[in-house]
């Protein structure tokens, strides 16, 4: 494969905690490493809290990285001086999940798409016109929606305007933060189909984050499985679902309902996840493991490769494989 | 449609009706002062002085023997100049700094907040008239001293309505392209935090009002021979044993303007209150 559009080193994000006494903080994001390739969705899912919109949002530089490295193209973020990085951060867009918190009430749909344009430099009116039209019709919005306001279209509408401003300045990464979550069913998948057929379309890749399974198993090639700032298992999408190796993965896609499936839940829901103020010792997810041992307790499991793909960070996984050695 | 929807508004809001129609018949008034009033507001009529309400003085005349009447309707003009004037400076400077204070936060924040509660740590009549005494009696500089009293109340409003807005994602998108924090601010806080402050002001008139003609009166504001009804009252005041009418039609006047501003303050906040939205 060519090289990664944007990699992910060992990032960390910390947040101080107010009012503590001492330099206390909470890791929201602990050490996480990934790889995006240009044309590639790269599914990120977790629980609610689990640092996955804060891993976003650092990488759209709306939150600062307390360590570790963001690389886009090879070039880390970090380095660029501000006008490069400016050039940079505009080939990465951001859709968030509510498509009515994200766009202004106060501008027409026209303004909301032209907005990007005018702050990068296009200064010809009709020119911008021109593009903001094009943009629409990307989306499938018509000339009539340029002067309304977002109250006047649908959540469905309102997040294809929002997808338009994404597309508006050429991206190559778009990080798509739960687009579809404040929409109806419908209209999930109608933003799903859009989005796979833009990505066709311009060669886009796509960081794609969701506590949806089914619609992460819909859209991405690779899927990163996040617990308390932790990726803890990260692989191909097909094999992700049809072998789960972590013990957090398999009760997500166990908590899934299938209406084709009638075994019973293998692993059962647990608890609820413990505070990232106050992480548990050991391997973050040991409290709700129900293969939890003693090293669980005290060390924290690393990423073990299982394929190239495949990388699983849990103390019992080696014994597994040995036993489905064994089987066969 | 249009018109079924405001006889509803009006059986309504009787009340916000009533308050409308006094600013508009006051602003009209105001407009057309020289084509209604019978005389000169300054014109002197040394023989006719202290005249009781009657036949060519309809609501009699000062002790320099000038209509009442027509100074009284010239002074609507004063005082809706004084109201708009200072709730316009008061908002526009207190939005500013209030949006500037909450979006910027930090340091800059912490140095306008505390300035702002040393303002309102002082009742504002005092402050205003600290303020006016120390820019010079007139009318102008009495303006600006409540304007500047005024401001603290729309920068606190302003600061806490940036505060909710800037968490929303159309500010964090508009950073991802590039926006500036003078664009940031202009574009997209300052527009989203408009309807509480036009709220404020409306019911701000009222009080900017009489708080302007509390300072004519003590002689503080618009100076003689203009004919402002704060300084009519207080020249009244001297024969109000005798000459009832001296100060109290200017009184009366006052009091009519303030209650219709204040019902249309009611009224507008109420309009705007999203639990009014049907």
């Amino acid at each position: 494969m060519s090289k990664p559009i944007l990699s992910l080193r060992e990032v960390v994000k910390e947040f101080p905690i107010r009012g503590a006494r001492g330099n206390l903080s909470f890791r929201a994001v602990n050490h996480v490493s990934l790889d995006i390739f240009p044309g590639e969705t790269v599914g990120l899912v977790g629980e609610s809290g689990c640092g996955k919109s804060t891993l976003g949002y650092m990488v759209m530089d709306l939150q600062p990285i307390t360590q570790g490295e963001i690389l886009f193209e090879g070039q880390k973020l970090a380095d660029a001086s501000k006008v490069e990085r400016r050039k940079l951060q505009a080939k990465i867009q951001i859709v968030f999940q509510d498509p009515q918190s994200s766009l202004n009430p106060r501008f027409r749909i026209g303004q909301i798409v032209e907005e990007p344009l005018r702050l990068n430099g296009w200064r010809d009116k009709r020119e911008r016109k021109n593009l903001v039209l094009q943009l629409l019709s990307k989306v499938s919005l018509g000339e009539e929606y340029l002067r309304r306001y977002p109250h006047e279209l649908s959540g469905g509408q309102r997040q294809r305007v929002a997808i338009a401003r994404a597309l508006s300045l050429n991206p190559q990464l778009i990080v798509l933060d739960e687009p579809t979550s404040a929409l109806d069913v419908s209209v999930q998948a109608q933003i799903l189909n859009l989005l796979r057929e833009l990505q066709q379309n311009l060669k886009l890749s796509y960081l794609f984050i969701s506590h949806n399974l089914a619609v992460i198993r819909h859209l991405s090639s690779k899927v990163a499985v996040m617990y308390l700032g932790q990726i803890v298992e990260i692989s191909g999408t097909d094999d992700l679902f049809a072998k789960p190796l972590h013990p957090y993965t398999k009760m997500l896609l166990s908590s899934v309902p299938n209406l084709n499936d009638e075994r019973p839940l293998e692993v059962a829901v647990e608890s609820e996840m413990p505070s990232a103020m106050h992480p548990p010792s050991g391997c973050s997810f040991h409290p709700r493991c129900p293969q939890a041992s003693e090293l669980c307790r005290q060390f924290n499991p690393e990423l073990q490769r299982v394929n190239d793909l495949h990388w699983v960070s849990c103390h019992n996984f080696s014994q597994k494989e040995e036993e489905t050695k064994g089987d066969a | 449609m249009e018109l079924k929807y405001y006889r509803y508004f009006a059986k309504q809001y009787p009340l916000t009706v009533v308050g409308t129609l006094i600013i508009l018949i006051i602003g009209l008034v105001a407009l057309v002062a020289p084509l209604i009033s019978p005389h000169d507001p300054l014109q002197l009529h040394l023989a006719d002085r202290l005249l009781p309400p009657g036949h060519t003085y309809i609501l009699g005349t000062d002790e320099m023997g000038r209509d009442l009447f027509s100074r009284i309707i010239y002074g609507s003009r004063l005082s809706l100049a004084a109201g708009v004037g200072i709730v316009s400076i008061a908002g526009i400077f207190g939005t500013v700094l209030g949006s500037v204070s909450g979006f910027l936060g930090g340091k800059t924040d912490l140095i306008i907040m505390r300035l702002m509660d040393i303002m309102l740590a002082f009742p504002s009549l005092v402050l205003a008239l600290a303020l006016s005494a120390a820019l010079g009696p007139n009318f102008r500089n009495s303006i600006l001293a409540v304007a500047v009293v005024k401001i603290p109340v729309y920068v606190r409003l302003v600061r806490g309505q940036t505060l909710s807005v800037k968490e929303k994602h159309f500010v964090k998108a508009a950073q991802t392209f590039g926006a500036s924090k003078v664009w940031i601010i202009s574009r997209h806080i300052i527009p989203n935090c408009l309807a509480p402050v036009m709220v404020q002001a409306t019911l701000g008139i009222g009080e900017a009002i009489l708080i302007a003609a509390a300072l004519s009166f003590i002689g503080l504001g618009a100076q003689p021979p203009a004919a402002e009804w704060g300084a009519m009252v207080s020249m009244g005041r001297t024969y109000l044993l005798d000459q009832w009418w001296y100060a109290t039609f200017p009184g009366i006047a006052i009091f009519i303007t303030v209650v219709g501003f204040n019902l249309f303050g009611d009224g507008v906040r109420d309009l705007l209150d999203p639990r009014f939205r049907h």
